[in-house]
């Protein structure tokens, strides 16, 4: 079903029920539909329908969302033009995917040989007159992008049917009011803006520069979802304690039992861990009382079938690690324009997004780690995540990094870099011991102390910079 | 890395790779101090703790050494010798 048909389905069951809020009040389904259906009928008279490649250039969240459900509506191919991304990066996308027309406020800068859209848009015709000249086309599409294993973007394309469906994961969003902190001009906010649409649930957009936890209770936010970066600052804010009320989720990249307990002590008891991807949406979810020392994301959700495989591609039992594989409902069937990454990850129906885990044999799913990731030494396979843990465990540590140094005798070399929390003191060598009291062979052989991680704009240490830190130093007399 | 620190980097890894004959026999002082040479041989180092040598030298100092080639290049003296003239 098109959203446009759900959001008509949504207006007659509740249409009072707020669709979405943000700073400026509310706004019903019932609006929502009828400013929908407007902007529809406007992108038809200026010939955005199938066909066009629309780059969405908007970073007032509510307005977003809703030229979102426009351009589907419109049948067009949309992708985001981040508005915090440098007109380079707008005009390689706009080169690589096509972009014919870029909708934006009016006077925004556009890429060189694009048409433009102002928003916000609408056509003044009445819902009957518009079914005779705009008749609902095929469905939009939805060009996502997300990074790929050698470090370049790879992008997917998902259309409605496939975003319905991975909604259906998120069937609970209906009774929510949902904070997500990531713009979304994010892909995974975005998604999950949509499943929320889809679901009837409510979403609360904040405004920039004010404080998360006030604005979350002042608009009787029920769910936050924030990243693992996001939920350490919180699990150590003095504030934590208020947001008791309310569910928390996080993901995004592995959250230790130690960041789990902070938060169900000192924040919310309602604490869920979602393990997920951009190619197929959300995977596994670990539930309040599921946080163990295992660190599971929790069990495959309904419509995901998830396989852990040996060496030789066989399912392996329960229990033994392996290479994770799965195909879900809504799943991409490949990457837009990248045969060979398509060739790598979708392989037989199935998805691989290169992680190595293992399923437990009451069906948790235990996430070790990327295989991209671990650190080969001496034929000892080492994950990150776990130094990372370990050292994340030390009171006087604040966030630490573990990557591997190359090395022509061993392969690689275990190292680790760590931020201290303020006022602590801890030498390089006692935190080695440490990790080497909990890890043996797997330690770190070297720990940095360093002032900070270098981390690109979404918050993920890069770990390529970071080891340059590491170079050997220079003889001296 | 001064001859100083390619010392104190090697006890550290010593200690580390737990090889015991460091302080059982009195070692360490004298090393550190460049006062005394230690036979290679008398750490009685395993496979594990050479190799653990071999890591830290090529972690701290960026000089490869396979660990078979330790016991032939004789005494810590020689060692710190071959890494500084590798840096």
């Amino acid at each position: 079903m098109p959203f446009l048909n759900r959001l008509r389905e949504l207006a007659g069951d509740r249409p009072g029920h707020p669709a979405f809020c943000d700073a400026r009040g509310e706004c019903s389904y019932a609006t929502l539909l009828s400013r929908v259906e407007a902007a529809r009928g406007a992108l038809w008279r200026q010939g955005i329908g199938q066909g066009a490649v629309v780059g969405l250039a908007l970073d007032d969240e509510a307005e977003h969302l809703v030229a979102t459900l426009a351009l589907l509506a419109a049948g067009a191919r949309q992708i985001v033009l981040a508005t915090h991304d440098p007109p380079a990066v707008h005009q390689q996308l706009v080169a690589r995917v096509g972009v014919t027309h870029v909708l934006a406020r009016p006077g925004a800068a556009l890429p060189p040989g694009v048409a433009r859209v102002d928003w916000p848009c609408a056509d003044g015709l009445a819902d009957a007159e518009r079914e005779a000249v705009a008749p609902v086309p095929a469905a939009g599409l939805l060009l996502l992008k997300t990074s790929g294993t050698t470090g370049s973007m790879n992008l997917v394309a998902f259309d409605e049917g496939q975003i319905a469906a991975q909604a259906a994961r998120h069937a609970d969003y209906r009774d929510e009011r949902l904070l997500r902190l990531a713009s979304i001009e994010h892909n995974n906010s975005k998604r999950h803006r949509l499943y929320c649409t889809w679901a009837g649930g409510t979403n609360v957009f904040r405004p920039a520069h004010v404080d998360a936890i006030d604005f979350a209770l002042s608009q009787r936010v029920s769910c936050l979802d924030i990243s693992r970066m996001h939920a350490a600052d919180l699990a150590d804010s003095p504030d934590a304690h208020r947001l008791g009320a309310l569910k928390l989720r996080t993901g995004g990249s592995a959250v230790p039992i130690a960041l789990r307990r902070a938060i169900l002590e000192r924040g919310t008891r309602q604490l869920f861990v979602r393990y997920a991807a951009t190619e197929c949406g959300a995977i596994a979810m670990a539930l309040p009382g599921d946080h163990d020392a295992d660190e599971t994301v929790g069990r495959p959700l309904p419509g995901v079938e998830l396989q852990v495989l040996g060496p030789h591609g066989q399912a392996l039992p329960a229990g033994e690690t392996g290479e994770i594989r799965l195909r879900a409902s809504g799943m991409a069937t490949g990457y837009v324009d990248s045969p060979s990454q398509t060739a790598q990850r979708f392989r037989d129906g199935w998805f691989h997004p290169g992680d190595v885990g293992a399923l437990r044999a009451d069906g948790h799913l235990i996430v070790q780690g990327r295989r991209d990731d671990m650190i080969v030494l001496n034929g000892l396979n080492i994950f990150p995540a776990e130094i990372e843990r370990v050292l994340e465990r030390h009171p006087s540590v604040a966030e630490a990094a573990a990557l591997p140094l190359p090395s022509a005798v061993h392969g690689q070399i275990p190292v680790a870099a760590v931020v201290l929390r303020p006022g602590q003191s801890v030498t390089a060598n006692e935190l080695r011991r440490f990790c080497h009291q909990h890890l043996g062979l797997r330690t770190p052989r070297r720990v940095l102390v360093v002032d900070r991680l270098p981390k690109n704009g979404q918050g993920k240490t890069l770990k390529r910079d970071l080891a340059d830190a590491f170079q050997p130093e220079d003889a001296t007399p | 890395m001064t001859d100083q620190q390619v010392r104190e980097m090697l006890v550290e890894a010593l200690e580390y790779a737990s090889v015991i004959a460091l302080r059982d026999k009195n070692f360490g002082a004298g090393f550190l101090a460049g006062t005394s040479e230690v036979p290679i041989d008398a750490l009685d180092m395993d496979s594990l703790a050479e190799m653990e040598l071999c890591i830290a030298i090529e972690v701290n100092a960026g000089v490869s050494i396979v660990p078979e080639r330790l016991r032939r290049i004789g005494t810590l003296d020689r060692l710190v010798a071959l890494i500084r003239s590798r840096q």
